[in-house]
């Protein structure tokens, strides 16, 4: 089959599933953890964040041994140069330039998980979110951006001579230093830059989309919880501050639904002819984290304010649910079931196959294949899983194969996800 | 008021001002019983699925603000007391998650264990030297990401090459890890929840397998 041809059919398929209706296969559709066509190369993970453009050659590779219908974006290429450039600081990695935030060559990125704000400034963050987090936070978890503080006063905007408050912003000493800092940053950048638009056109011209352009979200009280408070300040906060948390949340949903239009800083394809997914890995809200009525009052408000926000835009929201979500499915089949066929809900450690039952007619399911199984196999134990999923899932479309835990997690096999995609071509086609 | 309940309710300030009141004319080991009732019931609440982590955090909080209190008063041989069995816990090498482990540690302090917890990112080496000298029952590693498959089989192993792993029973959990992992990493039990970890231990106390 000519790659174009091969190209088509693959997107077309993962369309039908999403629409509810059965393609000629069920579509696989995995993405991996960042490191994983790294380390099958023979790469650390250091090299992953440093060399962009060795990785993006790696991932061109390593996704193309497999048959997949849709193919991971990538993460910037470079990570790491582009982390040290902008002095972010709110996770450490691999090689990180400054010896507090570096981990070991072998060892994968991760967040710090400590509180950037204080209770007592609530007050001030709900009375300007974007300007609290332009001068108080951004400059906080990077260092290059510390000028921020000066960042004009949005309400000045509304004055006669407006732009005038940017240019001497940006004549600023401090801000011109910052450009050029950035630029040299760019410059050592550019390998992984251009390794990862190589990597999209030498996937389209062997028939292999890439999924198509799209920006990260978060649940605003992961926002909150992961950035800004610290779990176990916004878990004090439930108790403490409730009303003024659940503000918060409320005022991240436009900020974050503008962000996921208009970000500069897209992944994937720019393809019109790729399928794009909003990727929502969620952190807080599974089963064991809260109780159903924490999750209804302080979590799920706005992360369904956010996804009905980006339906609304034309966006295809794919929340992650990561853990277990066994308790929350009467809330997930709701939302489904209002917005039919707009979501792709993805899953790593709750029953699809009941998921399947309560909402397979209203939202496509993505999963769930363990990473015990993608790390320890054995391949004949992967083929079963897929099997059973497939046999669960399969009816009537609306389900993609792909792993639990971001996809493929680093260290899988390759004879394990081999044996899941073989699986997939093996079970998944539908009787005509 | 009645101290247990303030604490299982978690109204810190009653709670605060309570403490306060009574350490001028008490006992600090009878108001420490209390404390230890309270926690123990709300253990028992986060087991039955009526607590989660908010509460376990606040309540964390408020013993936290009563030892503040009533730690200057406690000598230490009032400090120590017959324990359970001895767990020593850790996040494995590469893996700096810590949540998971944390409430572990709660739960299994809750129920009357001795833990000792070593942190996150602990290398093999760490655990086996502590495990010579602390001399626990159950060795307890914790973990998030796929990594930690890899890291828990490398101190088992080593516990074997030293010919430590049948002195000591095994249980594993953290996010991606499942029953699947236990065989290859050569542990004797999986754990899905802190619940999980203290029925686990305590059977083990008992002389289950």
């Amino acid at each position: 089959m000519k790659a174009e041809d091969l190209y088509h059919d693959r997107v077309q398929r993962v369309r039908v599933t999403l629409s509810l209706k059965e393609p000629d296969r069920v579509p696989i559709t995995p993405w991996t953890d960042i490191f994983f066509p790294a380390l099958q190369v023979g790469m650390t993970h250091k090299q992953a964040m440093y060399k962009g453009r060795k990785y993006a050659k790696a991932a061109t590779k390593v996704y193309s041994r497999y048959d997949w219908d849709l193919y991971p974006p990538l993460l910037v290429a470079g990570l790491g140069k582009l982390f040290d450039g902008i002095g972010h600081s709110s996770i450490k990695w691999p090689g990180a330039a400054d010896p507090e935030l570096c981990l070991g060559d072998n060892q994968p990125y991760q967040y710090i998980e400590k509180a950037w704000m204080e209770p007592s400034d609530y007050e001030e963050i709900l009375k300007d979110p974007t300007g609290y987090l332009l001068r108080n936070i951004i400059p906080v978890q990077n260092k290059s951006l510390s000028v921020f503080n000066k960042f004009p006063q949005i309400s000045d905007m509304t004055m006669m001579f407006n732009g005038a408050l940017f240019f001497f912003f940006f004549i600023d000493k401090d801000v011109k230093k910052l450009i050029k800092s950035y630029k040299r940053t760019l410059y050592k950048m550019i390998g992984g830059l251009i390794g990862m638009g190589s990597y999209i056109k030498k996937m389209k011209k062997r028939g292999n989309p890439v999924s198509g352009e799209s920006v990260f979200g978060q649940a605003p009280f992961d926002m909150v919880s992961d950035n800004l408070r610290g779990m176990r300040g916004t878990m004090m906060d439930m108790y403490r501050h409730p009303e003024e948390l659940k503000e918060l949340c409320d005022r991240l949903v436009q900020p974050c639904l503008y962000a996921m239009e208009h970000s500069p800083l897209k992944i994937g394809s720019d393809d019109p002819d790729t399928v794009p997914l909003s990727f929502i890995p969620l952190h807080r809200g599974a089963d064991g984290f809260m109780s159903n009525e924490q999750f209804e009052e302080f979590y799920w408000p706005s992360l369904s304010k956010l996804m009905d926000g980006l339906i609304k835009k034309n966006i295809i929201p794919m929340p992650f649910f990561e853990g277990r979500y066994n308790d929350r499915l009467e809330y997930l089949a709701e939302f489904a079931k209002q917005h039919r066929a707009k979501a792709v809900y993805w899953f790593h450690d709750t029953d699809i196959i009941k998921v399947k039952e309560m909402m397979g007619d209203y939202v496509t399911i993505k999963g769930n294949v363990p990473a015990s199984l993608l790390v320890g196999g054995p391949p004949s134990a992967v083929e079963e899983y897929v099997r059973k999923s497939i046999e669960g899932c399969m009816e009537g479309g609306g389900y993609l194969v792909d792993g639990g835990v971001s996809g493929i997690p680093n260290e899988a096999k390759h004879e394990n996800v081999k044996a899941m995609t073989d699986a997939v071509h093996k079970y998944g086609s539908y009787r005509k | 008021m009645d101290l247990i309940e303030e604490i299982v309710e978690l109204n810190e300030k009653n709670v605060e001002q309570l403490v306060k009141e009574r350490i001028q004319n008490e006992d600090p080991l009878k108001i420490m019983d209390e404390v230890k009732g309270a926690m123990k019931v709300i253990g028992d609440k986060f087991s039955n699925k009526e607590y989660f982590l908010p509460e376990l955090i606040m309540s964390g909080e408020i013993l936290r603000q009563i030892f503040e209190i009533i730690g200057p008063k406690l000598k230490d041989s009032q400090k120590s007391e017959t324990k359970k069995g001895k767990v020593l816990l850790g996040t494995v090498f590469g893996d700096i998650h810590d949540i998971g482990k944390d409430v572990v540690k709660f739960m299994l302090d809750a129920n009357g264990f001795d833990v000792l917890d070593l942190g996150v990112d602990v290398p093999a080496d760490k655990f086996i030297e502590n495990l010579k000298q602390y001399k626990p029952d159950v060795l307890a590693l914790s973990g998030f990401l796929t990594l930690a498959f890899d890291s828990m089989k490398e101190i088992i192993d080593k516990l074997k090459d030293a010919g430590l792993r049948e002195s000591i029973k095994i249980m594993i959990g953290g996010g991606t890890v499942d029953e699947r992992i236990v065989e290859y990493v050569g542990a004797d039990e999986y754990g899905q929840s802190a619940v999980d970890a203290v029925n686990i231990a305590t059977k083990w106390m008992e002389g289950g397998n």
